[in-house]
This record gives C-alpha cells, structure tokens and sequence, in this order.
C-alpha cells in the first residue's frame, strides 16, 4: 500500500500530493502519504505506566512495539469510545515510528499545492506548529496536519525513551 | 421589542457592570450596550471640555497686532457656530465624511452596524465552520467561501468578553465578511439597512479601550464597527497569537 500510494506526481504547473484523510470529531484531515507506513484495524492498547497524558500505550506490530498517541487529546477534543470504523495509522518520521488513534480512515486525495491555504496561526503553539494548512475540497475543508511536529522534540524525547 | 430596547426601561445604575449566575443575558446586553454608549457620551463630552478651555488660548490675536496688506481683500474668517463641532473628530473614518448606508446585524442581542461600503459579503454559516485545534475562545473556526475561505470570529466573544451568554454561538446564522479580509464575524441576524449622517454617530476618538468601536448611534442602539480596525485587530491577535482577549 506504502508503494502504491506514497508516490507524489509532479505537474509541470503546479505540484500534486496525495494525502490521507482520516475523521476526528466530525473533522477530516489529511496526512501526506509519504508520511504513512499502514493503517489498522483497532487493537489493544497496552497503557504504559508513567507514560505522557498524550500517549494511549503501546501495540505490537509483528513483534515491533509502537506508541499510540491519543490524537484527540492533542487536538483537545473531547474523549471518544472505540468504533469499528476506528483505526490506528501507524506513521514514520525521521528514526520513530508512531501510531495515532482515529475515529475513522477516509480516503486518499490528490491536492494541488496550490490548493493548499496557509493555516490561521490563532492556536497556541503547539497546534499552530502541526496545523499545515487547509484545503477546500468540494466545499469542504480538509485541515492538513504535519505529523513531524504533532510532537515537540522534548516529546519525541520522551517517546523514544518510553 | 427587542432586548436592547428593553434597556431603556431597565434600572441600569444598580446592575451595571455585574456578572453572576442570576444575571440574565439580557441584562449583561443592556449593560454592556449602556457601557458603549456612556463611553462614547463621556468622551464627547470630554472633549466638549478640553476644547472649551482650549478656546480662549487659540483665540485670534487683536486684529492690530495683524499686519494686514493695504490691497488685500479682508481675510475670510471662519465660519463660526459658536462651539466647535464635536461630530467630526481627526480620526473619524474617511468613508464618514458625508452620509451613508450601513447594515445593522445582531450578535447575542447586541446590535452592530457595519458601513455597506466596507461589507465583504455575508454567507450563510449552515454549520460548515470548520474549527481548527488549539484554537482561542473567539475563534470559530473556517467556512469555506466562494472565492476564499473566511476565517469565523466568534464576534459575541469578541466584543463582549466577559459578559457573553452562555449559548451565544448555538444562534450564530450568518458571517459578515469585513471588507476584502479574510475574517468574518458571526453574527445571529442580519437587520435592516439605513442610511447615517455623521452628525448622528458618537464618534469616538480615544480608541485606547474597544479600538474597533467607531461609535454609537443612539437613534438605532446600535455600536457602529471600525471595519479596518476591527480586521487590523484581528490579523494582530492572529500573527501575535492572542489566546486571549484580556
């Protein structure tokens, strides 16, 4: 799937990028493909004492143990129960490999990057840090999260440490 | 009636300025609308002051102290009215200068008025906003426009902070787009056009305190919005990343 989608095609004009939008809170995002390793199913989570209020646990994924993050407190929404259409996207970024927890997995959307609005900076600095921009799909916004900085470095830190 | 008319038949002394569980939302309207307007009253009627005992220093000198060329037509005085006119002060926005339209909207039951010459447009809000996380209280969010997408304040937190009903933002309708910026004010409803004089308006000139008021218009109960300062505001709390509005 990784090969399949994780290609970027480049216009002469304007350059393409494929995203992955996934639902939180009535919200879609999207994440670059690039970025994506797979997406699954919802599994146990195993809690990790001592473990940062933004981390759910851990899982293991064919004998390798990666961190959940609970996005939806770092997005400070609201707590949400399990669904079947919950999955969790198992991402890569410079040496980690980080699992986020989603209500639901959309679809892959092809953006023009001038498609792409620069985000508001109204939100305190972390979000502001993450939020990448929007995109006005069919009339409705997709808010495009750069996963490299959902987390501070001191964060990374502590997840590498966990 | 409205709730802003209820005002005027409210005892304001007593309850002016309080906030509390038992405090009704209409109250906290009344209050703060019957702040605005004293605001705007005292300032002008300060400056009727200050410019009352400015008179006799700018007073003309004796006319023969005046070297007056022998040819010369008499100099034209000015025009006097007998007091200096307090409805148009240095600051007061360039559109007001002669009469014009503008457009009454309701937030909360407070009553604004935006000039028609500086309204971007006004969309429908039909819960499209998309809000973005971390976001401040004002900020509602983006709608995504025709030809833009519309950064949403929450206009009653704007403006009324500290005394915002607790469900203001369950009526919000409508989004007045300020000018050709990309921020839009929500607001519950969109009422009638007029047209103003600048005579009709409380011009407020020191803007140290709500700089976006550009006045009062006590004929409509209405708080007259600086359109570019009100977008000025705006685009400053976003690159300075106000979470906060105190």
């Amino acid at each position: 799937m990784t090969s399949a989608i994780g290609q970027q095609s480049q216009d002469l004009s304007d350059r393409v990028l494929q995203y992955v939008t996934f639902r939180l809170d009535e919200e879609t995002y999207g994440i670059n493909v690039m970025q994506i390793q797979e997406v699954l199913r919802y599994s146990e989570i195993a809690p990790v004492p001592g473990a940062p209020e933004y981390v759910l646990g851990i899982i293991n994924l064919r004998g390798n143990v990666v961190t959940v993050i609970d996005t939806r407190t770092r997005f400070g929404l609201a707590e949400a129960s399990i669904t079947d259409a919950s999955r969790i996207v198992v991402m890569e970024s410079a040496d980690q490999v980080m699992g986020i927890l989603v209500d639901s997995v959309a679809e892959v959307m092809y953006l023009k990057a001038s498609e792409i609005e620069t985000a508001p900076n109204v939100g305190n600095e972390e979000s502001a840090k993450f939020i990448q921009g929007v995109c006005n799909k069919d009339g409705e916004l997709i808010i495009l999260v750069e996963f490299d900085k959902m987390l501070s470095e001191h964060e990374w830190d502590e997840i590498a440490a966990l | 009636m409205t709730g802003v008319d209820k005002l005027t038949a409210r005892d304001r002394g007593p309850v002016a300025g309080l906030v509390d569980e038992s405090f009704e939302p209409a109250d906290a309207l009344s209050s703060y609308l019957d702040d605005l307007l004293k605001t705007a009253t005292q300032e002008a009627a300060q400056e009727d002051r200050v410019l009352a005992e400015e008179v006799p220093v700018v007073a003309p000198a004796p006319v023969t102290a005046l070297p007056i060329p022998a040819a010369a037509e008499p100099a034209a005085l000015p025009e006097s009215t007998g007091r200096p006119d307090i409805h148009e002060p240095a600051d007061q926005p360039e559109w007001a200068g002669r009469p014009f339209e503008c457009l009454i909207f309701k937030v909360a039951g407070l009553q604004l008025a935006v000039p028609l010459v500086l309204l971007g447009a006004i969309q429908r809000l039909d819960d499209a906003v998309t809000p973005l996380p971390g976001s401040p209280a004002w900020y509602m969010g983006m709608l995504p426009g025709a030809d833009r997408n519309i950064r949403v304040v929450d206009t009653a937190q704007w403006v009324m902070a500290g005394r915002v009903p607790a469900d203001a933002r369950a009526d919000y309708r409508f989004v007045i787009r300020l000018n050709d910026s990309e921020w839009g004010l929500a607001c519950d409803q969109v009422a009638q056009s007029f047209t103003l004089r600048p005579e009709q308006v409380k011009w407020r000139t020191a803007r140290s305190k709500r700089p976006w008021l550009a006045g009062t218009v006590t004929s409509h109960m209405c708080a007259l919005i600086d359109v570019g300062a009100m977008a000025s505001l705006l685009s400053r709390a976003e690159r300075e990343q106000h979470l906060s509005l105190e």
